[in-house]
């Protein structure tokens, strides 16, 4: 067994409550062997098929031990996929990527929030593009709100953050043009200086 | 959307273990480690009648040392910039006591669990009890799930007896490391800056990507905090030039770029930087001398 920090090989004994400590880079490692670990090597090894029993859909050699509750194909150990609580084949695992159930499947998600809230903020450096990233992230925002982030819990907080800043923001920009225009000496159409 | 949120829980009571850039979730059926890329986020999904092992481990995080130079030289830094200032010196003082607690509640502890065809390593937070705490939550989980466990596996190690002593553990090859170069080539470009505002230019953008680089915890120790403060030293440079480039006259002003205010600070974070690579150096000596390997060949 290696040390999960360096890769050298570890004592049996660091597998105990007790742990113990890595010999190359002193790290202190304990660790519990669960038993799939056992059970992995029968259960990645079927059953060769014999005359008159169910065989496995994309296997034809190996036994069938399980059917697909989607689709009711007859699966072997190696193809089965076990999906919150029903076992499935992996044709299904694909349309279900498709179907609104697919989300429990999902392998990413983009933070519409954390952008949002960047593009309203990020110009503060340089207060010149506020004057367009401001609405931008204003709109943004309310065109993303109801996207979905994340499949774990996640506040609407970044959201609202992005709206107030950028409202702000817009509400400087609208006072300080006015404050501009107010300024401005007023002339008369086609008169000059 | 609700639904599928209310399905995930924190693990130990956390909103989310996050520490690192790695957050862990658990569901009745898996864990779900969320990992956090730029503006997106990554799910590996363990489940628990498949994790095989769990593994707690220290990581490279307590070398006093290092530790004890870095906050010497921030402070000797800080010390230097605002030394006949006035408000920012307090300034300064408030922010060094944070960064010091910041950076010794760093992570000390990691965990790595196993599937047959996966083995994922994240950050815990807290000490080694609260860790132990955590481990245990997903020990129990990882028994119901598989039913197989004793009810106290520390005191019962029935299971651990049943092993052979010589245990042939599938060579999984360990999480691939972080890449590293960023930070060399921010760390140089850092050195060097001081010579040409081009290479300062350089310099900005490869601390931005160091930044998000450096997040994950396995990063060794010393290129971390060289990391980390070469990029608080670039903060307050990139600061101290924006302020000289603007008609706003604060009296630190005088502070500019490339002022000699600056040259000394920057000698100590490079004495910083090379003692921390060495130190990095000599720690990966170790193991290869240990198992009498150089570069692959035996």
């Amino acid at each position: 067994m290696a040390c999960p920090r360096c890769g050298h090989e570890l004592p049996a004994e660091a597998l105990q409550p007790q742990g113990s400590r890595c010999a190359a880079c002193g790290a202190y490692v304990e660790g519990i062997v669960f038993p799939a670990f056992f059970r992995a090597e029968e259960r990645s090894i079927g059953e060769q098929v014999v005359s008159g029993e169910a065989a496995c859909f994309f296997h034809p050699d190996r036994i069938a031990a399980f059917p697909c509750a989607r689709c009711g194909r007859f699966l072997c150990a190696l193809c089965r996929i076990s999906w919150a609580g029903e076992n499935i084949c992996t044709a299904c695992v694909e349309a279900l990527y498709k179907t609104d159930q697919g989300r429990a499947l999902a392998s990413s998600r983009f933070h519409f929030d954390s952008l949002a809230l960047t593009i309203a903020t990020l110009p503060i450096l340089t207060w010149v593009f506020s004057l367009l990233t401001a609405p931008l992230a204003l709109g943004f925002a309310l065109f993303t709100w109801r996207r979905e982030c994340s499949i774990v819990p996640r506040s609407k907080i970044r959201f609202m953050a992005a709206i107030l800043f950028s409202l702000l923001t817009i509400a400087g920009w609208v006072v300080f043009w006015a404050y501009v225009i107010r300024r401005a000496p007023h002339t008369a159409p086609g008169q000059i200086g | 959307m609700a639904e599928q949120s209310a399905r995930y829980q924190p693990l130990a009571g956390r909103r989310g273990i996050h520490l690192g850039n790695v957050r862990a979730w658990r569901s009745p059926d898996h864990l779900l480690l969320v990992e956090n890329r730029f503006f997106t986020e990554h799910y590996t999904r363990l489940f628990w009648a498949d994790i095989e092992a769990i593994l707690l481990y220290g990581l490279q995080t307590r070398s006093s040392l290092l530790l004890a130079l870095e906050l010497a030289s921030l402070l000797s830094v800080l010390a230097v910039l605002f030394s006949r200032a006035g408000w920012p010196s307090l300034a300064a003082l408030v922010f060094f006591p944070f960064y010091a607690l910041w950076r010794i509640w760093r992570p000390h502890w990691a965990c790595q669990v196993d599937t047959r065809t996966n083995r994922k390593q994240f950050a815990l937070a807290g000490t080694l009890t609260t860790c132990r705490r955590l481990v245990q939550e997903m020990q129990n989980t990882v028994a119901l799930a598989q039913g197989g466990l004793p009810e106290t596996p520390r005191d019962q190690p029935a299971l651990i007896d049943a092993m052979p002593q010589a245990v042939s553990y599938r060579s999984r090859p360990l999480p691939k490391q972080p890449f590293l170069g960023v930070h060399v080539i921010a760390f140089v470009l850092g050195i060097l800056s001081p010579f040409s505002v081009l290479v300062f230019v350089l310099y900005c953008p490869a601390l931005i990507a160091a930044w998000f680089f450096q997040q994950d915890f396995r990063f060794p120790l010393a290129i971390r905090s060289a990391a980390v403060m070469s990029q608080i030293f670039a903060v307050v440079r990139i600061a101290a030039w924006l302020l000289s480039l603007s008609r706003l006259r604060f009296y630190f002003v005088p502070l500019v770029f490339n002022h000699w205010r600056f040259g000394l600070p920057q000698v100590v974070f490079s004495l910083y930087g090379i003692v921390a690579v060495y130190w990095r150096s000599m720690e990966l000596a170790k193991p290869q001398q240990k198992s009498a390997t150089v570069l692959g060949l035996s």
